[in-house]
């Protein structure tokens, strides 16, 4: 089973130079709560030239 | 940051974050295993608030609350903002808790003791945190020894501000690492640049200005051998010697020589003594290498430190057994390894077994 958490930011109004997707996200951890958790990470080192947008954060079992 | 809810309790998951650009989404996270729960990672220190208990997991870089009256799990601190980086000690000042994260950070945290909060964590500035490792609190002040940097570090716990750093040869600072405060002193044990060797010392301090008292230095009296914990009883205090096997009494009031309990002068089954507590008339010692990598739990009381128990094998499964703390009825203890950790419930009245969590 997979339940998925999300943040977005705004979209930048434009980008230019044949951007990449972003990198891997880093220092990802946790504070775990009955039920829930909530995520905290750091942005990747390369954002593939281009303002990152948002994130998607996933939980697995 | 962000929540993700309707996980189950008591289920192991793959957390993972990928982020996003205009260009697409990228690859995830390398994935951080968690288990719904207590989520144990080497426990090795803890703290009393009066109610809750608050356990230190030093490789899971975060710090579980539980409750004290059934053991119940209520949450897992960790990441952003706390920055948990090895956390090594912990003390309760009243209303918050303060953490010493003795990793490459150098940083205390503080948060608040109902429903865990986070409050500040200090870092840089005058602090000088350097290797920080042990924390307690004299009513209005905490005071923080330095490891590496061979000094104690004090500040307000009204809101975290810097008072003094005390690093000066007269002290004889060497590796603090146990700091316990008597009422009127501090203490301070110097486990001589970290080898497990005699000849280390303890320190005293006012904790009034922060003037130097007396080191307890002479091998001949003391022969302090890795002091790891300083527990005081209301009118003496008691060391454990690790590389010793051994635990030290001795007047707060003047700090002269009591006694020296070891295998050879009872029946204490001391092996690497590390933590202690005390539950108001007996001290509950832990001994991190009983038997093979086994470890024990001795008791003995304050009035004469005559042997009373110790604690071994099943059902306790002490396992690198650190830390022992006492809530007033029960004692807990911190196995550090084994799938995690665990820590262990005891009886304070007679030593019977209650539970081991999780």
């Amino acid at each position: 089973m997979t339940v998925a958490g999300a943040m977005a930011l705004p979209t930048p109004a434009g980008a230019g130079g044949g951007p990449k997707v972003p990198g891997k996200p880093t220092s990802v951890a946790t504070t775990l709560v009955p039920g829930s958790a909530e995520v905290s990470w750091s942005a990747p080192v390369n954002d593939g030239g281009s303002k990152i947008t948002g994130y998607v954060a996933t939980a697995t079992s | 940051m962000c929540t993700i809810s309707g996980l189950a309790n008591g289920t192991m998951y793959k957390i993972a974050v990928r982020a996003s650009n205009i260009k697409g989404t990228g690859r995830a996270s390398k994935p951080l295993k968690v288990t719904l729960s207590y989520n144990f990672a080497d426990p090795v220190a803890e703290a009393f608030d009066g109610t809750h208990v608050w356990v230190l997991n030093d490789q899971g870089n975060s710090v579980t609350e539980f409750n004290a009256s059934d053991g119940s799990w209520v949450q897992t601190l960790g990441g952003a903002p706390y920055g948990f980086d090895h956390p090594s000690a912990i003390t309760f000042d009243g209303s918050h808790l303060w953490v010493t994260n003795s990793g490459f950070d150098n940083s205390v945290t503080e948060f608040n003791a109902s429903g865990g909060s986070w409050v500040q964590t200090l870092r840089g500035g005058s602090y000088g945190f350097d290797g920080v490792d042990g924390i307690t609190y004299d009513g209005t002040h905490l005071w923080a020894t330095n490891g590496v940097g061979n000094s104690v570090t004090e500040f307000n716990a009204s809101d975290g501000s810097w008072v003094r750093t005390i690093q000066n040869a007269t002290y004889g600072f060497d590796s603090p690492s146990a700091i316990t405060f008597d009422g009127t002193h501090l203490w301070v044990a110097n486990s001589f640049s970290g080898s497990m060797s005699a000849g280390d010392s303890l320190t005293e301090i006012n904790a009034s200005d922060g003037s130097y008292v007396q080191q307890l230095y002479d091998p001949s009296t003391w022969d302090f051998c890795n002091p790891t914990t300083i527990a005081f009883d209301g009118t003496n205090l008691w060391v454990t010697n690790e590389c010793g096997g051994s635990v030290t009494e001795f007047r707060s009031s003047d700090g002269s020589f009591v006694q020296r309990l070891s295998n050879n002068t009872g029946n204490y089954g001391f092996a690497s003594p590390t933590g202690s507590t005390f539950d108001g008339s007996h001290i509950w010692v832990t001994n991190l290498f009983a038997n093979n990598r086994m470890s024990s739990v001795t008791e003995f009381n304050t009035s004469d430190g005559s042997p009373v128990r110790t604690l071994q094998g099943a059902p306790y499964n002490f396992l690198a057994s650190a830390a022992v703390i006492h809530d007033g009825t029960h004692l807990w203890v911190t196995n550090s390894a084994g799938k995690g950790g665990s820590v262990t419930e005891i009886d304070a009245s007679d030593g019977s077994f209650v539970q081991i969590l999780p």
